[in-house]
């Protein structure tokens, strides 16, 4: 079969997805979906009409007093509820989600929030829209379906019916009645070929509803446009945020760390220069103690432009600066790279080594872990680093080294999430799309 | 002569301990902290307070802090502040008072140690002791309105002097002239910013303070 399909792929590409989607079993849970979406449908649609003429009225008496306001913000986000629910269902059928884009809540009054968001509108016109038209499409469809089975299977239940004057019950379907087992397979036949053009009406019916959901309750071109400039805000405040509070972090370790060391270096040189001619020993053993101090002062700055920038990630790239990690990381750690991660934007490369850095010096530092797992793993559409350790688990992910990886990932599309629940183990795990 | 340290680093602080005992200082504490450093001098009363300006908690400015409230209980307590950065808002705090007894070093200074302990000494004398690079930054500045437009270019040199708590005396030999001149120009710079000669001030430190306002 498989053969076969791709044989089919090479020669007639259009063909081989025609022919398998005809195939009875696909055929048949088509229907089925469609069937059980206009049955939903059918549900949904009273309950909303149920509850936009409540919420409707209700708002509108009590919008003398302020409560009314309250009640209007309660609709709204009943309505929100309900269209999400219309969103799911409506994806399901359509293959792919519809996303839901609301304002998010702002420092201006829920009240104007929610009236000011255009979706807010659209999910009232849907609901109103879905409670009369969708309730009568799904009427029909639900009504037409039941009866075409209901022919179908004639045979087994056409004698149920009672009659008063005869001893077989009868079915009057006007243009004969069904009085006799023949009868009744004959009301079978006439099912069987209505049965295809039911299934075709159901599946123009669940696909044009579909559409118009999608089509109200998805984001217009402008809301997912809005939706994405203000989450491009969000992460470049978070980046400039993230970058502030690493410059700081630079500044004080220069100045706790290399610089204080210089200065007692070059006050030991001070006193040792003053000591030289009075007290040679204690001159040596000063400049014994300036070189140590000296020495220290290399292995700081040293550590820290290694924090800057890993200049092995930048010369060999990430598969080697990971493995250089794990072997400097006091803790046993097993390192797995699949797929080509060469061929993946330095930015991502360099995101995703500080991620493995920062989880690797946690899970030494405060987990009490005795191994850790990292593995990195490109797909054709992303860039996944996962760091597993066996420690206490118990991690703040919104402790200051994580919280600024995330924004830094964040600010590539991409995730990072930190599971650590209390007795662990920890898992953090850094996901940067790239082609 | 009694002095109290206080700066977090161990290595810097002890240090310190060596260099001024080294030099007959009287080491009555050495602290890591603002709290404990007011509580030291509260108890020690010393001669003089080694201070940095980076401590516990936020590590910016606590030190210039601490020193202006040890100063406001202790008045005229002189204290040398110890600092990576030039930073000529904390001198100008430091000197607000218009008392004597203030310093303010680059931590550099320490290198060599006959300058720094002259720097100390001077200060618990009562003096100032700026660092020369404070005043060089200053120096640099473009001119502002008031009345430093007044002094002539050997006057603001020999303020920038004084700035740094050097003597009339020295003032002469580094600008190769007689120290009776170097007196007039500071009988000038006094005049011409307007300090009358009273029983006890700190003209020196006023005319420095002056400047430093000026130049803010």
């Amino acid at each position: 079969m498989m053969a076969m399909n791709e044989v089919e792929t090479v020669y007639m590409p259009g063909a081989a997805s025609t022919a398998s989607s005809w195939r009875f079993s696909t055929l048949a849970a088509t229907a089925g979906r469609d069937f059980a979406y206009l049955l939903a449908v059918f549900c949904i649609s009273i309950i909303e009409l149920v509850v936009w003429i409540t919420g409707f009225a209700l708002t509108i008496g009590l919008l003398v007093l302020i409560i009314g306001l309250f009640v209007w913000v309660a609709t709204a986000y009943t309505f929100r509820g309900m269209a999400t629910i219309d969103r799911r269902l409506a994806g399901w059928i359509r293959g792919k989600p519809i996303p839901g884009v609301y304002r998010p809540p702002s420092d201006r009054s829920r009240v104007r929030t929610v009236s000011a968001d255009p979706q807010t509108w659209k999910d009232f016109g849907w609901i109103v829209l879905n409670s009369i038209f969708g309730f009568a499409l799904a009427t029909v469809a639900v009504a037409l379906t039941v009866v075409v089975l209901s022919y179908i299977v004639m045979p087994l239940w056409w004698w149920a019916i009672p009659d008063p004057h005869t001893q077989y019950g009868t079915l009057n379907l006007g243009i004969y009645t069904v009085n006799s087992t023949g009868k009744a397979f004959v009301t079978t036949a006439i099912g069987l070929v209505l049965l295809p053009l039911v299934v075709l009406l159901n599946h123009g019916f669940a696909a044009g509803h579909a559409a118009t959901a999608a089509f109200i309750l998805g984001p217009s071109e402008r809301q997912r446009l809005n939706a994405r400039v203000r989450e491009l805000a969000t992460t470049r405040a978070d980046v400039v945020e993230a970058t502030n509070e690493q410059l700081e972090r630079i500044e004080r370790d220069l100045h706790d760390g290399a610089q204080a060391r210089l200065v007692a270096l070059a006050m030991e040189l001070g006193m040792a220069e003053e000591e030289m001619s009075s007290d040679p020993d204690a001159a040596r053993e000063t400049v014994r103690k300036a070189r140590d101090e000296a020495l220290n002062a290399l292995g700081e700055l040293r550590d820290l432009s290694r924090g800057l920038r890993p200049a092995l990630l930048q010369d060999r790239g990430l598969g080697t600066a990971i493995e250089d990690l794990a072997q400097r990381s006091p803790l046993p750690v097993a390192v797995t790279v699949t797929g080509t991660i060469e061929r993946t934007p330095e930015t991502v490369q360099t995101a995703a080594y500080f991620v493995v850095a920062e989880a690797l010096t946690n899970a030494a530092k405060h987990s009490e872990a005795a191994t850790a797992r990292v593995s990195v793993e490109r797909t054709d559409t992303a860039l996944a680093a996962t760091i597993v350790d066996d420690g206490k688990g118990g991690a703040n992910p919104h402790g200051s080294g994580l919280a600024g990886l995330q924004k830094r990932v964040r600010a590539l599309d991409g995730r990072l999430d930190v599971i650590s629940p209390p007795g662990g183990p920890t898992v953090v795990r850094a996901e940067i799309p790239c082609a | 002569m009694r002095v109290i340290i206080c700066e977090d680093h161990a290595l810097v602080r002890d240090g310190l301990e060596r260099l001024l005992g080294n030099h007959g200082f009287d080491v009555a504490a050495s602290v890591d902290s603002p709290g404990a450093f007011l509580a030291a001098v509260k108890r020690e009363r010393p001669d003089v307070c080694v201070v940095d300006v980076r401590l516990p908690p936020s590590f910016t400015d606590e030190g210039v802090r601490a020193a202006i409230e040890a100063r406001r209980q202790v008045p005229g307590l002189p204290i040398l502040i110890l600092s990576q950065y030039v930073e000529q808002t904390y001198a100008r705090e430091l000197l607000t008072s218009g008392e004597g007894g203030v310093g303010y070093l680059l931590k550099d200074r320490v290198a060599d140690p006959k300058q720094f302990v002259d720097a100390v000494r001077r200060v618990a004398d009562g003096g100032t002791a700026l660092d020369p690079e404070a005043v060089a930054r200053l120096l640099g500045r473009p001119e502002r309105e008031g009345r430093l437009e007044l002094l002539s270019p050997r006057e603001r040199e020999v303020l920038s002097l004084m700035a740094e708590g050097r003597s009339n005396k020295a003032i002469a030999e580094h600008l190769v002239v007689s120290e009776r001149a170097v007196e007039k120009h500071v009988s000038n710079i006094f005049w011409k910013l307007d300090l009358p000669a009273t029983g006890k001030d700190h003209r020196r430190v006023l005319a420095v303070l002056a400047w430093l306002q000026a130049s803010e």
